[in-house]
């Protein structure tokens, strides 16, 4: 009896879990919740694909464990389109073109929803600086940069209204 | 990559993990963030049986005090960065936060946890240098301090023992007129660890240029952070000139230790180290005038 009973709302819904300690947030998101819109990449921490939000904030699934996150609120990428309609920051990535291969994708985004949580109005250095630590090997940085800021603009116009 | 199974506990309160890392404490990890000991252990470079997590020790959680400043253990990197207290109270600490890692490790990183993985590059550590911190150590046996100056020993290895843990740093006031400065060069891969870092506190005469006071610790220049005392030494008492801090920054080379790495050669080491504290003295020097 090593499993260890945690409470986890993972995009909205509250799930009971019975979790091993060694399990990883990212192995329970993808492999018991079926969410396997976070990826894993480097699986250590280095690559920033398993990115998603805890409480608001950006953190790393893989070197998270699953019991550390008991009780709390988790985003994942599938969590941010409302019904049909997509998030504006994955309308715009889709409008800018800022995917190739697109594993990186759902960790620059959910990296960037973190960002926007606490600044509505980045710059475009403080985007590149949140976006250093998400790695792209195929088509580099310049349209996700235009991405999340064309997003940032659209999404201040709709509190504004 | 995969995590070996391991035992796993949650202590409720500090006296709880202190009982539970005296029975377990050579063959146990404490987690805190666990963004550096999650990797370790995947990679099976720490091989702990038993895992005790101190999220519920929120007692350590704290950034406080006056003539004293009191940081906990568990405060989270971004937490420091993000606080408005350390902004009058110590900027040099908020500025060194700002440059560890990423966003996603500083959300859940910790002070304690950089201190205590005793890695040459972890960045608090010339910062608390110069500061001249204080640690405070607990065990079931009770609570002592040590300085941060003599708390590392080897990479990954300080002065803590089996059943010891850090839980708080006590930080001096530092005085009026005193200015410090923190800079890194980090790698180039997204892990932004540093390939030198310099911390530097030093008050620099208005009028005379004479230095009063300096001191000078550096990261990823020598087996530990360490604090470059020679070279401060020779500073103290000096005007600021070309020529001083030539001779000191050569001073620093031959107070450290740099290899090559996959981060960087001993070479560039010497270079940005050399560059990075001039540059550091003399911008302090400048602020003092305007």
């Amino acid at each position: 009896m090593t499993k260890r009973d945690i409470n986890i709302c993972v995009n909205g819904k509250w799930y009971e879990l019975a979790v091993e300690p060694y399990e990883t947030l990212l192995d329970i998101l993808r492999n018991r919740l079926g969410l396997t819109g976070t990826k894993s990449g480097c699986a250590k921490g280095e690559c920033g694909a398993c990115t998603v939000n805890i409480d608001g904030k950006a953190i790393l699934s893989c070197l998270t464990l699953a019991v550390q996150v008991d009780g709390k609120e988790i985003l994942t990428i599938e969590g941010l389109p409302k019904g049909a309609e997509l998030h504006p920051l994955q309308e715009s990535f889709v409008k800018h073109s800022a995917v190739q291969c697109g594993y990186c994708t759902p960790g620059m985004i959910m990296n960037a929803k973190a960002l926007l949580n606490h600044n509505s109005n980045p710059s475009e250095k403080e985007v590149r600086k949140t976006l250093s630590s998400n790695l792209c090997r195929c088509t580099g940085y310049e349209r996700p940069v235009k991405a999340i800021l064309d997003a940032a603009r659209i999404m201040r116009g709709k509190d504004e209204r | 990559m995969k995590l070996r199974k391991f035992k796993y506990y949650e202590p409720q309160g500090l006296e709880e993990a202190l009982s539970l890392l005296d029975r377990f404490g050579h063959v146990a990890a404490i987690l805190a963030g666990g963004t550096d000991l999650v990797p370790l252990m995947k990679q099976k470079t720490v091989q702990a049986k038993h895992l005790i997590n101190i999220k519920h020790l929120t007692e350590l959680d704290f950034i406080r005090g006056d003539s004293m400043l009191e940081i906990g253990a568990l405060t989270t990197i971004r937490g420091i960065e993000k606080s408005d207290f350390l902004q009058k109270k110590c900027p040099l600490l908020r500025d060194t936060a700002g440059r560890i890692g990423y966003v996603q490790i500083r959300n859940v990183g910790t002070i304690g946890g950089n201190i205590c993985n005793a890695s040459p590059a972890a960045d608090f550590a010339p910062a608390l240098m110069v500061l001249d911190a204080t640690v405070e150590i607990a065990s079931v046996d009770g609570k002592k301090s040590a300085s941060i100056n003599s708390f590392f020993l080897n990479p990954g290895e300080t002065i803590l023992d089996k059943n010891e843990m850090i839980t708080r740093f006590w930080i001096p006031r530092t005085d009026e007129g005193t200015r410090c400065i923190f800079r890194k060069v980090p790698s180039g891969n997204s892990s932004g660890l540093a390939i030198a870092s310099v911390a530097v506190l030093s008050s620099v005469d208005k009028v005379s240029g004479v230095v009063r006071e300096a001191r000078i610790a550096v990261g990823s220049m020598a087996p530990t952070p360490i604090r470059c005392f020679k070279t401060e030494k020779l500073l103290v008492g000096e005007k600021i000139s070309d020529e001083i801090l030539n001779i000191a920054s050569q001073k620093i080379v031959e107070e450290t230790k740099p290899i090559s790495d996959i981060r960087g050669s001993r070479e560039y080491r010497i270079h940005l180290i050399k560059v990075m504290t001039k540059d550091a003295l003399m911008d302090i020097y400048w602020r003092n005038l305007s």
